[in-house]
């Protein structure tokens, strides 16, 4: 079986590879993208197995993404990485189609694994 | 927005009361007093005016009654007279009357039954002393009556006298046989000659005619035919003789009197003849006399006829002819005026009481209104006054400043004129609140004012309802919240910015450390692991410091809002202690769980997990090594109480009532250790309240704490449906 397949959108690189190294030692492919646009094209060119989703990015941000994914109607299911932890920010992620929001301050590598494969 | 039950009507607002000058009241009461007085006195003299004319309608009726008994006594005494005229007639019909004619005249009249108390009819011819011997045998002789005549007949007295008139017949003969031969001259000349002269029935007086009572005397002259009678001296040349009547007084008034008969009165009659009392009766007889002391009304009236004077003198009481109620009449009129007075007294009194009361009540209540008037006239809130169908009847000029219109451009409208821009749906529940529940409704809507600029507005629309629940209107009061709510934002947005930028460094810094310490291949030696590993346990703490911070931030923000799920309570209280039990494996501490049965709760887990970790987390902390902490649950039907026990250091008494606190921490752990916010046990309780709950501890300096939270099962009002995660 195929190796399965995770985008990350994070602008914040070295954050970005440090969980691309820590997640590939559990045996998937970590692609990172470093916006919104950059995400949305990984996504045009190959639908991921999940896409970790960071909120406040450069040119185009986590929101935006969303929403510009919901038409599309995809099966890729998406959980918020990010550091807002506002009701408000869950909530408008929640409609626009996230199965999870986490905070990355406060989970650990082991936390967000044990929390996302569950969708691989 | 949230519903609450209105306040209870408090006290009334005490206000000054303004002297009452009221000059009116003195002026009635006195008024009051003389009228009382007034009618009084008026009573009196009705009562007096009554008496009086009763007095006087007393005093012409037995008037009346005595004139009746007058006109009686004159009538037969007219008849009487009748007798003499008849007889008169008889003698001028014919020279001669014989003895046995004037026997049969006097029959026929039937004296005794016709003419009671006329006790015989005589006549007296004129003789004179050269006459007297032929006279006396012719008397003597006759025999026209009885056969041997009257041989014993004589006149007397005796005496020399030129003239005589003797009384020759007298009928009814039986009780006047001493009259026969009764020379009058010898007693009345004078008078007798008189009466010739004059030609007029005349009584000569009383006089004992050998009978039981005195009698009266009446006689009426006859004079020849062939004398014409035109002067004194014709008269005296023809007179005759006389025919005489005589009248027993009491027999004749005694008749008249005993018809007399009014019912029921008492009075009595007299009849006088100059000093000598002819006759006295009283009725009705048998009835006690008038007494001596009595108040009587006396009535004198004359009888004059053929030269008599009599009086009739009437007496009777004063009340003669009244009924027995209408003696009382004068009493009943002056009781009824004095009881009215009283009465109008009364009523005036009252009348001017209570007119002062009124007008005190008033007063007060216009200083109560007016005050009240000028408050919500100057209050700084937006405040108006609907009936109950919203239309406006009053609006204090503070809404000029939100809505821009002035108090008289809303007189009339509805708050649709600046409102009315919510979704349907708000206002369906804002009516139902007011108007069906009649509870006060709250909320935050966005209106536009007379510019046409919209502004965030807070509002309270209040039901007006009287004792009795019914719903005068409403009270609205509006609060430009726009400068709050922007405000609102920015802090929010900062705080949400500033913390987004602290916890990216830090999760740089976690995951850079758990990255060095997951790689075997670095082979560190175990000094270096530890350094790493505290380093990274500061970096969770501080995660943590960050997150509470912010949902204090929030909570205070009132940004929370609830998220309800059914949770099962057992399973989700062994999640929330296995998160905890690196911690606790740590410091050895046991925690034990004592949960059992199937309780299912409504609520929002995530504030929940929060609340339960924060206790569970002191009890662990502050635990010594190797401490035990209890967990228990217990529900009823509708609330479930979680209490976690320690036995650790425990809260100083001194300390215990800043528990729930902001930043609070206990003087005795400050030295132990320097992790803590001073925010746990403050968010758990603003979270417990914010779920409709109540958090409460009991706790002993070096014995342990133990925290008790007290739940809804049933979720508070006023939350969102979710059931997928968090």
């Amino acid at each position: 079986m195929a190796k399965k397949r995770i985008l990350i959108a994070e602008d914040e690189e070295f954050i970005a590879n440090l969980y691309k190294m820590n997640l590939e030692k559990r045996g998937v492919d970590i692609e990172i993208a470093g916006n919104g646009q950059q995400a949305l094209a990984a996504i045009e060119r190959q639908v991921p197995d999940l896409l970790i989703l960071d909120l406040l990015m450069p040119d185009m941000d986590g929101f935006q993404v969303l929403q510009a994914l919901k038409p599309k109607n995809l099966t890729l299911p998406i959980v918020i990485l990010t550091n807002l932890s506002q009701d408000i920010d869950k909530q408008k992620c929640q409609e626009a189609g996230a199965k999870d929001f986490f905070v990355k301050s406060d989970l650990t590598v082991e936390d967000l694994w044990n929390k996302i494969s569950k969708y691989l | 927005m949230s519903t609450s039950s209105l306040p209870q009507t408090g006290e009334k607002p005490r206000v000054r009361e303004w002297p009452l000058r009221d000059y009116a009241h003195v002026l009635f009461t006195m008024g009051s007093i003389v009228l009382l007085f007034l009618f009084i006195t008026l009573s009196f003299v009705a009562s007096q005016f009554v008496q009086g004319s009763m007095d006087q309608q007393a005093a012409s009726r037995f008037e009346r009654e005595v004139q009746s008994v007058q006109r009686r006594i004159q009538e037969r005494l007219t008849a009487y007279h009748h007798t003499l005229y008849s007889a008169q007639g008889l003698f001028s019909a014919s020279d001669e009357v014989n003895r046995s004619e004037w026997r049969s005249f006097v029959e026929s009249l039937q004296l005794s039954r016709r003419f009671p108390g006329l006790t015989g009819l005589a006549y007296l011819p004129r003789v004179t002393s050269g006459e007297l011997s032929d006279y006396i045998r012719t008397v003597q002789r006759d025999t026209s009556i009885t056969g041997m005549g009257y041989p014993d007949f004589e006149v007397h007295p005796e005496g020399e006298r030129d003239v005589s008139y003797i009384v020759t017949y007298v009928e009814p003969f039986s009780g006047n046989e001493d009259l026969l031969g009764l020379d009058a001259s010898a007693y009345q000349m004078p008078t007798l000659e008189r009466i010739g002269e004059t030609g007029e029935l005349t009584s000569v007086g009383r006089f004992d005619l050998g009978k039981p009572e005195a009698e009266y005397v009446f006689l009426m002259p006859l004079y020849r035919q062939s004398i014409a009678l035109q002067t004194v001296r014709d008269r005296r040349a023809a007179l005759r003789g006389f025919v005489a009547a005589a009248v027993n007084p009491q027999a004749f008034l005694g008749t008249i009197l005993s018809e007399e008969q009014t019912a029921g009165e008492r009075y009595t009659l007299e009849i006088i003849d100059g000093s000598d009392t002819l006759l006295r009766s009283s009725f009705p007889s048998g009835r006690m006399d008038i007494g001596e002391d009595e108040e009587v009304i006396t009535v004198d009236l004359p009888i004059q006829t053929a030269g008599l004077t009599w009086t009739i003198r009437g007496q009777a009481p004063t009340a003669f002819g009244l009924e027995t109620g209408e003696l009382k009449l004068p009493q009943l009129v002056f009781l009824g005026g004095f009881g009215f007075s009283w009465l109008l007294f009364t009523v005036l009194y009252l009348f001017t009481h209570s007119r002062r009361n009124a007008l005190r009540i008033a007063q007060r209540m216009t200083g109560e209104l007016g005050k009240f008037q000028l408050a919500v006239r100057n209050a700084a809130n937006h405040i108006i006054i609907t009936d109950p169908t919203g239309v406006i009847v009053y609006a204090n000029p503070a809404v000029m400043r939100t809505t821009g219109y002035s108090p008289e451009e809303l007189i009339g409208k509805t708050p649709r004129l600046w409102g009315g821009r919510m979704n349907v749906d708000f206002y369906d529940q804002m009516w139902k609140t007011i108007k069906d529940r009649k509870e006060i409704f709250t909320g935050e809507v966005v209106n536009r004012r007379k510019t046409g600029d919209e502004y965030d507005a807070s509002i309270s629309i209040a039901p007006i309802l009287d004792h009795q629940g019914v719903l005068y209107g409403f009270v609205g009061i509006e609060e430009d919240i726009t400068d709050r709510k922007r405000l609102d934002k920015a802090k929010s947005e900062f705080v949400s910015l500033a913390s987004h930028q602290l916890r990216t460094p830090l999760t740089a810094m976690r995951l850079t450390l758990e990255t060095i310490l997951s790689d075997t291949e670095l082979h560190l030696d175990i000094r270096h692991t530890e350094l790493l590993q505290h380093a990274l346990e500061y970096g969770i703490r501080m995660a943590d410091i960050i997150h509470s911070m912010l949902t204090v931030s929030h909570i205070e923000a009132g940004r929370v809002s609830l998220v309800l799920s059914d949770i099962n309570f057992c399973e989700f209280l062994r999640e929330v202690i296995a998160e905890q039990g690196p911690v606790a494996a740590i410091k050895k501490v046991g925690v034990s769980l004592d949960c059992s049965g199937g309780i299912t709760l409504r609520s929002d887990a995530k504030l929940l997990r929060e609340i339960v970790a924060n206790l569970l987390s002191n009890s662990i902390k502050y635990s010594e090594p190797e401490g035990k902490v209890k967990i228990r649950v217990s529900s009823t039907e509708d609330f479930v109480s979680i209490s976690v026990s320690d036995d650790g250091y425990g809260i100083p008494a001194r300390d215990q009532n800043r528990v729930f606190q902001k930043f609070f921490r206990g003087e005795n752990i400050v030295h132990k250790s320097t992790d803590g916010t001073g925010l746990g046990l403050y968010l758990v309780h603003s979270l417990t309240t914010l779920l409709g709950g109540n958090v409460a501890f009991q706790s002993e300096e070096n014995h342990g704490t133990t925290f008790t939270v007290l739940l809804p099962l049933t979720p508070p009002a006023d939350g969102k449906e979710e059931d997928s995660h968090r």
